[in-house]
């Protein structure tokens, strides 16, 4: 209640949406007064004419037949000329990035394909390499120093070529004597 | 709804459901404009609001030895009208990926009104309407729209939107406050201008 002893505003809404949900004080002044039942009239009368104004700015039905028993919906019907082209959309966006991944899979191949015949060339000039000097580079620094004393004949000495040909026989070859 | 009638639709809502095809035909007579209107006020197009209540009353009938209370018929057809309405919406809203559709084009020539006073009245009031409904958040709206506008009882709306009718009560009373701060749209609704 106001200070005026009527109802306030949000109490005639209430009232409009349902009013027993009203405390009993303000429906009792309510069911008493005059001026809050105007107030109230008046109100409802409002929302009451905006369906009415609805029904009457809006089209009529019109008599068309309902084919209630039958199977087929309007909605499906009006947009199956849509539907098919979502669908077929749907299929060439499926066919053309699938189509893409296979292109892209084959020019991985190509690529790949190239590397490795690249990696066979360098691994076959690397073994060709060492069948020529099959010592690393750091063998053959040392290998370098005693170049000078690794002559033929001193290789043979060290390593026979056969097992009769021991170093004395070298050594005879060569016109030394043996002491 | 007075009893009578209450009574008499009931025992039509039965013989439908035992198969009856004139008193779904009835039924059909009964709430045809009804949920023509419903279907209309939330899709401003007459073309589209005729085909959905053409699939209201198809799917009605298909499902109507589901009801298991026939006294709630009216509502249990507005939910459908309702879910009906949503999935248009949804489907609506799929299809435009794939075409574009003017959405202001379809609004009917009697919601945007035509030319004559009449018409021109009836786009001041959709215009004001909507502006108002768009403040609303969608079950304010929803239940405001079923209450003002389809004329629906607080007990039918909540069987409609399967709420608690506290909820229906505590969602339309901000829509009427709401409205009540619509100065020009309650001017107009209190001169009777429209």
């Amino acid at each position: 209640m106001d200070n005026n002893g009527h109802l306030k505003d949000e109490e005639l809404v209430t009232a409009v949406v349902d009013e027993k949900d009203l405390t009993d004080q303000a429906r009792a002044h309510l069911n008493a007064c005059i001026q809050c039942r105007q107030r109230l009239l008046h109100l409802e009368e409002q929302l009451g004419r905006i369906g009415q104004y609805a029904h009457r700015h809006s089209p009529v039905p019109s008599c068309r037949s309902i084919d209630y028993a039958g199977t087929r919906t309007v909605f499906w019907g009006r947009y199956s000329y849509a539907l098919g082209t979502a669908v077929m959309s749907a299929i060439l966006i499926i066919a053309v990035s699938w189509g893409l991944s296979v292109h892209q899979v084959s020019e991985q191949s190509v690529s790949s394909l190239i590397q490795e015949m690249i990696e066979d060339e360098r691994f076959i000039a690397e073994i060709s390499r060492l069948e020529e000097d099959p010592l690393l580079q750091g063998y053959q620094e040392d290998n370098v120093k005693v170049d000078g004393m690794m002559d033929e004949d001193f290789i043979r000495f060290i390593i026979p070529i056969d097992a009769e040909q021991t170093g004395a026989d070298v050594l005879r070859k060569r016109g030394v004597k043996k002491c | 709804m007075d009893n009578g009638r209450l009574l008499k639709e009931s025992s039509l809502v039965e013989k439908a459901k035992d198969g009856d095809g004139d008193a779904y035909e009835r039924l059909i007579r009964i709430y045809r404009e009804g949920i023509y209107k419903m279907a209309y006020y939330r899709l401003n197009s007459h073309m589209d609001a005729e085909d959905l209540v053409q699939d209201v009353f198809i799917q009605a009938y298909r499902r109507l030895a589901q009801l298991k209370d026939p006294s709630l018929f009216r509502p249990w057809l507005y939910r459908i009208t309702i879910n009906r309405i949503r999935d248009f919406h949804r489907k609506k809203r799929f299809f435009s990926v794939f075409i574009r559709t003017d959405t202001t084009g379809e609004i009917d020539a009697a919601h945007k009104g035509p030319d004559s006073l009449e018409g021109l009245i009836g786009r001041e009031f959709w215009g004001k309407i909507d502006a108002f409904l768009k403040r609303l958040s969608r079950l304010e709206k929803e239940v405001f729209r079923l209450r003002f506008m389809d004329h629906l009882t607080i007990t039918e709306i909540a069987v409609t939107l399967d709420r608690h009718e506290s909820t229906i009560k505590t969602h339309l009373y901000r829509g009427i406050e709401k409205l009540r701060s619509e100065r020009v749209l309650l001017k107009m609704l209190e001169r009777g201008e429209i």
